[in-house]
């Protein structure tokens, strides 16, 4: 299906000619400001000039007669203030002033704010840092080209009671020539017993072992040199071509650019390297070290042993479930291409393929666990908003005697909410600071796992958008406490107001907080019994900590 | 009638309703307002001149009145105020607010007991 997100050059155009219509109109308001500016000094200058003569009519002298004129008038500041203020220009300066005051009403309360952006900042940190990572490893798009294309080829057994959905050479070989709905099928597996012998030190080695179509089938392009091709699986190819991974050649040969070519030596064999493939292919795992052409013999047809994972691209129109009702339609036919592999095997085995795109199988086995996190650090979250609620509403409880005497000496409910509103943007700011370091902290450590544990987990770190995502985050949720602070200052008489104060808070008031309180208890007492049974069950075994799919099976080749 | 012995400021509120009678006599620019309203108070209404400009401002964005640059006797260059024809009929309508108000105000004072 094709998506819609992408920025079509219209879109582009339309966004252009907004950012210019809001770029002439600044202009312009700054132009308009200086104007009435120097009109305004203009028409002043007259109205003292005026004022003098008039007053030197009246007897007085030159000197005595403008000092009395400016005097009158009532100064040059007051008179620009007033206008502009009547004006609304003066509204940008306005901002600015309250964002001193509110600084001022910070620092004159330094345990509400050390407690505000204490709490909110390790609340958002917590959330976008783990946020960051759910998302990261469950929801981003795999990084090859058109990656909802691709997909994980299952073939599963339950008749005869194996649990994984592994191919055998017969079932890929078969999918492989006969299905429609794929561009390309690809086999591949995992190995950890090689060894390279070159140098000084051995050393053993992670080695995928793939048929040559698996890099094109992704879409990967190589560091340096090149990468397989059909002929290289073949036993007579005297290329004996081997790709590497930039960590490993990196890590073992120095970054040397004149790797391409040589000769290593692996189990006790020689191959070429012919390529060095970019840090960011990661496929199947980001620990492989060496990857090796690889043939699928079909010389023993079967369906029992199987240890082959099978990933496909999808051809254009083809969807998940049309691929998956074809391969499995495909099943009978098996047996008319290979004699050996009888109907009355495949219907006993429950012979049945699964079709489900690469990132959610590439993930699956943290997925449960991944979206648990994700909810608790949403709790979290929750529980410190509803805090810096809480305090909040303490504040402005206190303040109100000064709220009841601003307004009742004309302070607009405006100006109050403003006042409010800036102080939670204030140390919103303050927070969204700490919840940076704590973003960071918790992307760059990653709470000790890696990717052999959560799979995708080195392609997630701190970026730009992280940073504006805690910034923005920390900022909304300050301005939204700020402004939910605010219905306690209703506009009642100062009377009231002053009377209420002198006794206790007031009934609703009480009300309110009490809530507020019993809400928290609720929220963290779920939260306390979520992380428990989470504990247990894995504990108990019940959930069990995450293995990566491609690991799930280890064969060792010879050759 | 003699020159009052002190001057009242200007009433909050009414400040608008003097200009908007006072520029429906003849355009003017500010200081001339102000001159012209104490003169026709007989000196006894004192307008904050500095307090003119904000009103003449406001006045002018809701359309009561406009603002053109002129050339005054003296050859000096300033801005002039007149009233516009949805100002005239804002002015109608304050006056007429304006007499209710006095007109219960002197209800109550002439009350007895």
């Amino acid at each position: 299906m094709a998506r819609s997100v992408s920025c079509s050059p219209q879109k582009i155009e339309r966004m252009l000619s907004y950012v210019r219509a809001a770029l002439t109109r600044a202009r312009e308001l700054f132009r308009s400001r200086v104007r009435s500016a120097a009109d305004q000094a203009e028409e002043f200058s007259f109205h003292v000039e005026m004022e003098t003569a008039e007053n030197v009519r009246r007897g007085m002298s030159e000197a005595d007669a403008r000092r009395a004129a400016l005097l009158r008038f009532g100064g040059t500041h007051r008179f620009l203030e007033e206008t502009s203020d009547a004006r609304g220009v003066v509204m940008i300066d306005n901002i600015a002033r309250d964002i001193r005051l509110a600084l001022r009403r910070v620092r004159r309360a330094p345990a509400f704010a050390a407690g505000v952006i204490a709490t909110l900042g390790i609340g958002v940190g917590a959330a976008v840092g783990i946020g960051t990572i759910v998302y990261g490893v469950l929801l981003r798009d795999l990084p090859y080209p058109d990656p909802e294309q691709l997909v994980r080829v299952g073939f599963s057994t339950d008749g005869i009671g194996t649990t994984d959905d592994l191919h055998s050479p017969a079932t890929y070989f078969h999918f492989a020539r006969s299905s429609r709905s794929f561009t390309e099928l690809g086999a591949y597996w995992t190995s950890d017993a090689f060894n390279v012998t070159d140098g000084d030190a051995p050393e053993r080695v992670n080695v995928a072992l793939m048929t040559p179509n698996t890099f094109s089938l992704l879409g990967v392009r190589p560091l340096l040199g090149q990468l397989f091709e059909p002929g290289d699986t073949s036993w007579s190819n005297s290329r004996s071509a081997i790709v590497i991974s930039e960590n490993f050649w990196r890590r073992r040969y120095g970054a040397d650019p004149s790797i391409i070519g040589r000769r290593i030596d692996i189990n006790r064999g020689a191959r070429n390297v012919i390529g060095v493939l970019p840090r960011s292919f990661d496929f199947p795992l980001a620990s492989i070290d060496i990857y090796y052409p690889a043939a699928v013999p079909v010389d023993v047809p079967q369906i029992s042993a199987r240890g082959f994972h099978v990933i496909g691209r999808l051809r254009k129109g083809s969807t998940l479930s049309g691929a998956e009702a074809e391969l499995n339609a495909l099943i009978p036919s098996l047996s008319q291409r290979f004699p050996a592999i009888t109907p009355d095997m495949l219907q006993r085995s429950r012979a049945r393929v699964s079709v489900v795109s690469l990132r959610t199988a590439t993930v699956a086995s943290v997925r449960a666990q991944l979206v648990l996190l994700g909810i608790l650090v949403a709790i979290v979250l929750l529980i410190a908003t509803t805090n810096v609620v809480n305090l909040f509403l303490l504040r402005s409880e206190r303040g109100s005697q000064q709220i009841a005497i601003a307004l009742s000496l004309g302070a607009t409910r405006v100006a109050v909410a403003r006042r409010f509103v800036m102080e939670g943007l204030v140390l919103g700011i303050g927070s969204g600071v700490v919840a940076l370091s704590g973003a960071t902290f918790a992307l760059s450590t990653k709470f000790g796992f890696t990717e052999h544990e959560i799979p995708r987990l080195h392609e997630v770190s701190f970026k730009a958008d992280t940073a504006v995502l805690v910034l923005a985050s920390s900022v909304l949720i300050g301005a939204v406490v700020g402004l939910i602070a605010l219905p306690r200052t209703r506009l009642v008489g100062l009377f009231e107001r002053l009377q209420t104060l002198r006794s206790t808070s007031s009934h609703s008031w009480r009300l309110a907080q009490d809530g507020l309180v019993a809400f928290q208890v609720a929220v963290a007492l779920m939260l306390l019994v979520a992380a428990s049974l989470l504990g247990d069950a894995c504990t108990y075994g019940i959930v069990t900590l995450p293995k990566p799919v491609a690991n799930a099976v280890s064969l060792t080749q010879t050759s | 009638m003699a020159r009052a012995a002190t001057n009242e400021q200007v009433l909050q509120g009414t400040l608008d309703l003097l200009i908007l009678k006072t520029l429906s006599l003849a355009p003017m620019h500010g200081w001339g307002l102000t001159h012209r309203i104490e003169q026709l108070s007989n000196d006894a209404l004192q307008v904050g001149q500095g307090s003119i400009y904000p009103a003449l401002v406001r006045l002018e964005q809701r359309g009561w009145i406009g603002t053109e640059w002129r050339i005054t006797e003296n050859s000096r260059r300033a801005k002039y105020y007149r009233l516009t024809a949805a100002g005239r009929r804002a002015l109608g309508q304050e006056l007429a607010s304006w007499s209710r108000f006095v007109g219960a105000v002197g209800l109550v004072l002439a009350a007895e007991n």
